[in-house]
């Protein structure tokens, strides 16, 4: 198979990538966190168990000195049991440092130590791990010098003992070995100081590293999702435009309009799907088109030769026709031309709208354009035309012929004796515009209200009205086109508002 | 001595519409003789015989069954490579389709492109562009 390019994979796998990459990156986080808090733990524990090595070991020296004095053999069992807590830490020092320590053996040697339980585990893992650490190592050298000279001071204190259990004590030798114990309790004192500070400085510079640690992963975290989400956004938004672009000129009305393709995931997939439905609808514009074309044109052909030769038939054999002759012709004469006109007026219903295209009007204008049409019939009919204000729009150029419908039927549907009154007004919510066109004429009863707006449907004959009775199919059409409504409120010698609404269209902000 | 063509050919396969289009001349007396073919290819071989006079004026239907009035127009052209034709070609159609008349326009030969049906005043027009200054009232 071939590799996918990294635009064609599906952007929901993309966008799970960032959030399976951030919950990594914080679980990296939070890992590095609970280790630092772990580690500095382990060292407290250390600092801790120091101070219980330096408090045993001056509590032993106490009680030695206070042996010294009172020769209580209660003394010498304090001295020693004192002296049992860094002689624990001793073995385990020892134990930890072979290649593979007995753990149970330097457990008992903390405990020994007064290590609370819970801590040994951690002090062990810190001991073992990171012995070559800078600080580890100068503190544990530390604390292997002051292991020993500690170590000196049990033959001295036993030598101590030995003589005040057999009395023999000589004072030269007692004042020596006094002196011998303060300068060995003086050594360990600088040397417990420096395990102290030692461990604390290594404390410090832990967190210092463990915080710029932390702040770093933080950084990356950030950084990572923020350029991440940057990218795959940027490519979304780059097709959801190309698409947006495409998709308001195909509703406009232009199907020539092709969105440009970028990747092959979701989006470019609806991408192509849109470009493939422009494609079908050029297609079933151009076969409507065909088809209405050569329909008419092969009902045309056969009319044609009707009226051609009827026309003759008359003009040839006109003195040789009597009354009821000259009827027959005129009936087949004046049928024959509705029919051609009934055709013709079939194809034009048939492609209106079909090489529509959307464009800035102005009603006001359009309006001037109209009057100006159909000037003749607003003299004849000596019609008034009133108009509002109107809006500039958003439509399509059929819009022209609505209005000119509307109006001449105005006119032409007038009441005999009175001239026709024409309103047009329109208003607007931020949905839509409605626009109205009212008469003075002779209106119509309810039950017609929708039948006029289906195509070659009249209210009257032919010989109170002329027209084929098309004009507001037209305007029905032309209103569905702008995806509005067209509906009529008349009363019988009242007169007809036609009411229609054009949608006002939305384009989003770049 | 009243001016007109002396020579019309027709060419359309519609039976009805070649009888209307000669009986109208005939009324007019616009022209000497007329010729009628029922087919573009009847049209080629009458005009390739050598006793044919060159017609004046040719009345062309586009929709044909066969070869139609574009092929016709390719097969005429064949026809007079090496001399010119002073023949006016005058597209007669039922077609409004503006392609088809996009189509004329592109082709040198076509003097006009008219809509059914022949009348006595689209003849008239055709005479005076033919033979420019004649006619009455000129």
């Amino acid at each position: 198979m071939k590799p996918k390019r990294l635009k064609d994979i599906s952007i929901t796998k993309k966008l799970y990538f960032i959030v399976g990459a951030m919950a990594i990156l914080i679980v990296v986080e939070l890992f590095t966190l609970w280790f630092a808090i772990h580690t500095l733990s382990s060292l407290r524990a250390f600092v801790g168990a120091e101070g219980l090595w330096s408090k045993a070991q001056k509590d032993a020296v106490y009680h030695l000195r206070k042996y010294n004095q009172t020769h209580n053999e209660a003394d010498w069992t304090d001295f020693k049991k004192f002296m049992e807590v860094p002689l624990g830490d001793h073995r385990t020092r020892l134990e930890l440092l072979k290649p593979a320590p007995d753990m149970e053996i330097a457990r008992q040697g903390f405990i020994q130590g007064r290590v609370h339980p819970e801590d040994i585990e951690g002090m062990i893992k810190l001991f073992r791990r990171f012995h070559n650490n800078h600080y580890i190592s100068k503190a544990i050298k530390v604390w292997t010098t002051a292991d020993s000279i500690i170590a000196t001071l049990t033959p001295i204190a036993d030598e101590l003992h030995t003589d005040i259990v057999t009395g023999k004590s000589p004072d030269e030798r007692m004042m020596q070995l006094t002196r011998d114990i303060d300068t060995i309790n003086q050594q360990l004192t600088a040397l417990e100081d420096d395990f102290s500070y030692t461990l604390g400085e290594g404390s410090r510079w832990l967190e210092n590293l463990i915080l710029k640690i932390l702040l770093i992963v933080a950084l990356t975290v950030e950084i990572t999702g923020l350029l991440l989400t940057i990218a795959v956004t940027r490519s979304i938004s780059k097709e959801l435009k190309a698409i947006n672009k495409a998709t308001s000129k195909i509703a406009k009305g232009d199907f020539t309009a092709r969105v440009n393709i970028f990747s092959k995931n979701e989006i470019g997939q609806v991408a192509a799907d849109v470009n493939q439905m422009a494609e079908h609808l050029i297609l079933s514009n151009k076969e409507l088109e065909q088809v209405a074309y050569i329909a008419s044109h092969d009902l045309q052909e056969p009319l044609r030769t009707i009226s051609n030769f009827s026309g003759l038939f008359q003009r040839k054999y006109k003195d040789k026709l009597d009354a009821d002759a000259e009827e027959y012709m005129t009936f087949i004469n004046e049928a024959t031309a509705r029919m051609q006109s009934l055709v013709k007026d079939l194809l034009d219903y048939s492609t209106l709208g079909n090489h529509r295209s959307m464009i800035t009007i102005n009603c006001n204008k359009l309006l001037m354009e109209v009057m100006q049409d159909i000037d003749a019939a607003i003299n004849q009919n000596e019609a008034e035309i009133h108009a509002d204000p109107l809006p500039v729009i958003e439509g399509y150029a059929e819009l022209k012929s609505l209005f000119q419908n509307l109006i001449s039927n105005a006119i032409k549907f007038r009441k005999k004796d009175i001239p026709p009154v024409i309103h047009i007004s329109a208003k607007g919510d931020e949905k839509e515009w409605l626009f109205s066109v009212s008469d003075n004429g002779i209106g119509m009863e309810a039950i017609y209200h929708e039948r006029i707006f289906t195509i070659f449907q009249k209210l009257h004959s032919n010989s109170q009205y002329a027209g084929n009775g098309i004009g507001l199919a037209h305007c029905k059409k032309i209103v569905e086109l702008h995806l509005g409504k067209i509906w009529v409120a008349s009363e019988p010698g009242k007169g007809s508002i036609f009411y229609f609404t054009l949608p006002k269209h939305t384009t989003y902000e770049k | 001595m009243k001016n007109k063509f002396h020579c019309i050919l027709l060419v359309d396969d519609n039976v009805a519409d070649n009888r209307y289009n000669q009986i109208i001349m005939e009324e007019m007396d616009i022209t000497e003789k007329v010729l009628v073919a029922a087919s573009a290819q009847e049209a080629i071989n009458i005009l390739s015989q050598q006793e044919t006079p060159h017609p004046d004026l040719i009345l062309l239907d586009i929709n044909m069954p066969g070869m139609n009035g574009w092929e016709f127009l390719e097969a005429y052209k064949n026809l007079y490579i090496n001399e010119k034709s002073t023949s006016m070609i005058v597209v007669l159609t039922t077609s409004m389709n503006p392609e088809d008349r996009k189509k004329a326009a592109q082709i040198t030969g076509i003097a006009a492109y008219e809509i059914k049906p022949l009348t006595q005043h689209l003849l008239q027009k055709m005479l005076l562009k033919y033979l420019p200054g004649t006619g009455s009232g000129q």
